[in-house]
């Protein structure tokens, strides 16, 4: 029964590897290129499971800005706890310490 | 059966490797073919693909269909998605959805099935939403006026985040046309990426009311 479940539990462990979108991602890569030369992917923010714990006005405007690069999101500034930092301080939300949690983009199904 | 006996190989470890080898065929097929249909950044989908596409309902998001037609736009919300990534195949299943099979925020607030909260402040008080609808007739005739409900956009956003910047609050001062939202100013700095797409027309453009009517409703 146990080796039957070998073939599954591989998938499950290779699949997660693939990127998915889901309603109102935004891909946040104003520092693409100095991301890329530490390698690390683009964040993507997932809008949606945001919204279903919060209004939109819980974040904006007041946290952010609604126009793309308005907010010049660092991580020096998440950890002074501006923008994601105000949640994500390990009180409220979790820490920033866990970098493929939001550095998600799957650099090789990045457009071109 | 009978032809793994032949082969000569025991049955479970034959199944349990063919099955292996197959899954894994069609994973990285299906990754390599991701890969193939970004990098080449073709409108052109293959027939194939179109016919599987077209054949199934919008609501069934197979993890199989994780390469999407860059030409549709019709299911445009979401920079994931224009580039190019197939909807995640369990994401928000349990959630209502539209003609596009898309998640109906406002039917899902309206179902209760989530209780968004307004601050990050547990302790702030919760915003009553501002109930004024604005007709707007049509500048063509071609197609009914549009409608925009006050009440539903306050109950998720804050005023300041469209006054003013987006829209002065004043009658006929807003230079609404569909060209200017479809390059994603006035309402389109929301429809179709973080809202509902362009081209469910008949959610704002309904026809029972007045064109130039102004309701102001109960606060």
């Amino acid at each position: 029964m146990k080796k039957q479940l070998i073939t599954p539990i591989l998938m499950l462990l290779v699949l997660p590897s693939m990127s998915y979108s889901e309603y109102g991602d935004v891909v946040l890569d104003r520092y693409k290129e100095i991301m890329a030369e530490v390698g690390l992917p683009p964040v993507v923010f997932p809008h949606w499971s945001h919204r279903i714990q919060f209004k939109c006005k819980a974040c904006h405007e007041s946290i952010f800005v609604m126009e793309k690069g308005a907010s010049d999101i660092t991580m020096s500034a998440i950890i002074d706890g501006e923008f994601c930092g105000k949640c994500h301080n390990g009180k409220i939300a979790w820490d920033p310490l866990y970098c493929d949690r939001c550095h998600s983009l799957d650099v090789l199904n990045e457009k071109q | 059966m009978n032809s793994m006996k032949l082969l000569g190989f025991g049955n479970l470890v034959a199944r349990r490797c063919i099955y292996g080898v197959l899954l894994l065929v069609l994973y990285y097929g299906s990754h390599q073919l991701v890969l193939a249909q970004v990098s080449t950044n073709e409108a052109s989908v293959s027939k194939d693909q179109q016919a599987s596409r077209s054949d199934q309902p919008p609501e069934s998001r197979m993890a199989s269909e994780n390469v999407v037609d860059p030409a549709d736009t019709s299911e445009y919300v979401g920079e994931m998605y224009q580039i190019g990534l197939g909807w995640h195949p369990a994401g928000l299943g349990e959630l209502p959805t539209d003609k596009f099979g898309l998640v109906d925020w406002v039917a899902t607030l309206d179902k209760e099935l989530i209780h968004p909260r307004d601050s990050i402040d547990n302790k702030a008080a919760e915003a009553v939403p501002f109930d004024l609808d604005i007709n707007m007739p049509s500048k063509t005739g071609m197609i009914e006026g549009a409608h925009f409900p006050h009440k539903v956009h306050t109950t998720w956003m804050a005023c300041e985040s469209c006054h003013i910047k987006i829209f002065i609050p004043l009658t006929g001062s807003n230079d609404l046309n569909m060209s200017r939202i479809v390059a994603g100013k006035a309402c389109g700095v929301c429809h179709g990426k973080v809202a509902f797409p362009l081209n469910d027309c008949a959610r704002c453009h309904v026809p029972q009311l007045a064109p130039g009517d102004v309701k102001i409703a109960k606060r």
